[in-house]
């Protein structure tokens, strides 16, 4: 019986993976065909498949050295979010209770602003403080923990460690940072993982920041190269859904990687 | 000492990122250009600023390609809000009237005639014209496209149709694009139509002035629409009753599948409106036969202004530099690098008039269409609301043109009637929008 009901269990997750895969399955077939020729509805399959719109990609737009700029600010971003993020959920942790329901309010509401209204004063702010046209208006709201939500999650991981481990590790002389390190971040692996995930996820498709922000072009990041390449027209879609496949390939490799090792990290 | 470390790190790390695309020359005049530009059409505007650097080593030109019109609008306006807009910028005359309205721009005209870099009859006068509020020349146009047809010639031949003529009438637009729709596979719907267009008042328009009507009651200070006519209503009608009454443009579920850009490029429509943008993406097309043709006439002949203008912003601390970038982009040399990208009808007469447009070796063989077109331009109000107005109004000819079947058997008999509907429409979209003075008491009578 169980495992007839695991079985089915397998079947219903591989149907809803498979919504999932469609889309990216019909942009990987878009992407093969010819640059100079446009799809004809219903055929799917190209006459002639190729990698000509990639090439194309490459040819059109500096792409690669988009790709590694997007890169090195994730890989900038994420760390200093999930660092952030896990600092300000674990202090929200050690507040009263009548504290941290007003924080929680705080964030959900930070959460709940549009993003329409803030970036105006934002933009001002970053260009007094000189920081126009650089990547740190990209970078800072890492510091703040990346977004209002991630630090929310955070919260709710460190509500999950018993009071009094934390507690002991204070009474053993343990300094703050130490009892993060040692004491609450291993548990919250799972709120990391997540953490991590929506994070990249966010910083790599960002759009509306890179473009308020960055003028040159040495220093745009990915999304931008994809939308210059959107005004080649039809006669060129295929190049756009090879960058657009560029894009969301990384993604869709830590979208596999990153649940095994949450399922892992919860199972260890 | 690591406590001294971590902001030391800190503040490395904030250098580091601030750094991070930042390469100004200290002694040189450093302008920024943003303009909505494609990758090939980058590549021909970096051209423009290598040429122009050889004449003027003191200035660096930073270009900003910006992929589409509403980001480039959405930067523009928050950077002029914040103080740091680009120098100078390329802007769609159907777009500017919103920089009017916030009084960004620096006239560019005066500027110009005054250095002696400025003789008016050395270009085309429709864009100038629409480019100029309050009797100055406010940006400096670029470019002169119209709405052409574009037409298939391999299909023409095909199926006999005549190619068009340079005069050739509604009627014979009409028969054409009847001759052109084919049911090839005889399941009883068209697999080719003779004819496929977005519509929208840009393209609706010329058809409106084709037949006498007027969009607006004045072009230069409008205060209403002026489409409550029988003649802006026929004009109105005419691609709805193509589509209706003869059935030669694709209906709704199929343009939804594919657009008219696509469905052209792919052989499955013989004829699409469009201005000479849409060249360069068919010069990449493996193996399609085409041509460019002049709108049809009805009672007069018209077509509607496509222009892009250098703009100037107010706040530019180097507006001599930037003059001087626009006085080389829009000579000779700067007209005939950009032309080269396909993607331009010169402004600059001498360059339109010569090979570095009129290419014998690049299609469209007919490319003099789109000179021969600019005395019967006519152009869209420049206010500063005219976008928001166009933003407003498309959805809703949109829907008129396609909607559903069921209405249109309740409209069949409709006629003229169908037509006011649409004005209707419009009136209550957008027509409040054509009252408010622009910002500052300033209108464009004013000189």
């Amino acid at each position: 019986m169980r495992v007839a009901l695991s079985f089915i269990r397998g079947c219903g997750l591989a149907l809803v993976g498979c919504v999932f895969v469609v889309p990216l399955a019909l942009l990987f077939v878009a992407s093969l065909h010819a640059p100079g020729s446009v799809p004809v509805p219903g055929d799917l399959w190209p006459a002639s498949p190729g990698t000509r719109a990639y090439q194309a990609v490459f040819a059109h737009v500096p792409m690669a050295g988009a790709m590694l700029n997007s890169l090195v600010l994730v890989g900038l971003f994420v760390p200093t979010a999930i660092v952030a993020g896990s600092l300000g959920g674990l202090g929200i942790r050690l507040m009263s209770p009548a504290w941290q329901l007003a924080c929680v309010t705080l964030l959900v509401g930070a959460a709940s602003v549009p993003y329409a209204a803030i970036w105006l004063p934002r933009f001002m702010a970053f260009q007094a403080l000189g920081f126009g046209g650089s990547w740190v208006p990209l970078w800072a709201p890492a510091l703040m923990g990346g977004h209002p939500l991630l630090v929310l999650l955070f919260y709710l991981a460190a509500r999950g460690i018993p009071m009094s481990q934390l507690e002991a590790a204070r009474l053993e002389s343990a300094g703050w940072l130490r009892i993060w390190w040692r004491v609450a971040l291993p548990q919250m692996r799972p709120a990391v993982a997540a953490a991590a995930l929506l994070a990249t996820a966010w910083c790599w498709s960002s759009f509306t920041e890179p473009l308020l922000y960055l003028h040159s072009e040495r220093s745009q990041t990915a999304p931008l190269m994809l939308h210059a390449l959107e005004l080649l027209g039809a006669s060129n879609w295929s190049v756009l859904m090879a960058a657009s496949m560029l894009l969301a390939a990384p993604v869709v490799l830590i979208l596999l990687i990153v649940p095994f090792s949450l399922n892992r990290s919860v199972g260890g | 000492m690591i406590e001294f470390r971590r902001p030391l790190a800190l503040a490395a790390l904030v250098l580091c990122l601030s750094a991070c695309g930042r390469g100004d020359a200290p002694d040189s005049v450093h302008l920024r250009l943003q303009a909505v530009a494609d990758p090939v059409e980058a590549r021909a505007y970096r051209e423009l600023i290598d040429a122009f650097r050889t004449e003027r080593p003191d200035v660096e030109v930073e270009f900003v390609p910006v992929g589409r019109h509403a980001e480039h609008v959405t930067r523009l306006t928050t950077s002029f809000a914040a103080g740091n807009a680009p120098d100078l910028f390329l802007i769609n005359f159907r777009r500017w009237g919103q920089f009017i309205a916030s009084d960004v721009l620096e006239p560019v005209g005066p500027l110009l005639r005054d250095a002696g870099l400025f003789e008016r009859e050395a270009f085309y006068e429709p864009p100038l014209d629409g480019f100029t509020y309050g009797g100055e020349l406010i940006c400096m146009p670029q470019n002169v496209s119209s709405l052409v047809v574009y037409w298939n010639r391999a299909l023409f031949k095909q199926y006999g149709v005549e190619p068009p003529a340079p005069d050739w009438t509604w009627k014979e637009f009409h028969d054409a694009a009847r001759a052109l729709t084919r049911d090839l596979d005889g399941d009883r719907r068209a697999d080719l139509y003779g004819l496929d267009v977005d519509p929208s008042i840009i393209r609706l328009a010329p058809f409106v002035w084709q037949a006498g009507g007027r969009i607006v009651d004045d072009i230069h200070a409008p205060t209403r629409f002026a489409l409550r006519s029988t003649q802006a209503v026929t004009g109105l009608m005419f691609l709805k009753r193509l589509k209706n009454e003869v059935g030669v443009i694709p209906p709704l579920i199929e343009r939804r599948a594919e657009g008219p850009d696509a469905r052209f490029i792919r052989g499955g429509a013989a004829m699409t409106l469009n201005s000479r943008r849409f060249s360069a993406g068919l010069r990449a097309v493996d193996g399609l036969d085409w041509d460019v043709a002049p709108l049809p006439r009805h009672r007069e002949a018209a077509s509607v202004l496509h222009a892009d203008a250098y703009c100037l912003g107010r706040q530019s601390r180097h507006k001599a530099a930037a003059r001087d970038f626009i006085a080389f982009a829009t000579g000779e040399t700067g007209q005939a690098l950009l032309s080269a990208s396909g993607r331009i009808v010169p402004v600059r007469k001498s360059v339109a008039e010569s090979e570095a447009f009129l290419d014998p070796d690049q299609p469209p063989a007919s490319a003099r269409v789109f000179l021969d077109t600019i005395p019967t331009l006519r152009r869209t109000p420049n206010i500063p609301t005219w976008y928001e107005i166009e933003t407003r109004i498309n959805p809703v000819i949109e829907e008129w043109m396609f909607e559903s079947a069921a209405q249109m058997a309740g409209e069949a008999n409709f006629g003229l009637r169908d037509g006011y509907l649409l004005v209707d429409l419009i009136e209550q979209a957008a027509g409040g929008l054509l009252k408010p003075a622009p910002a500052g008491g300033k209108t464009e009578n004013d000189s």
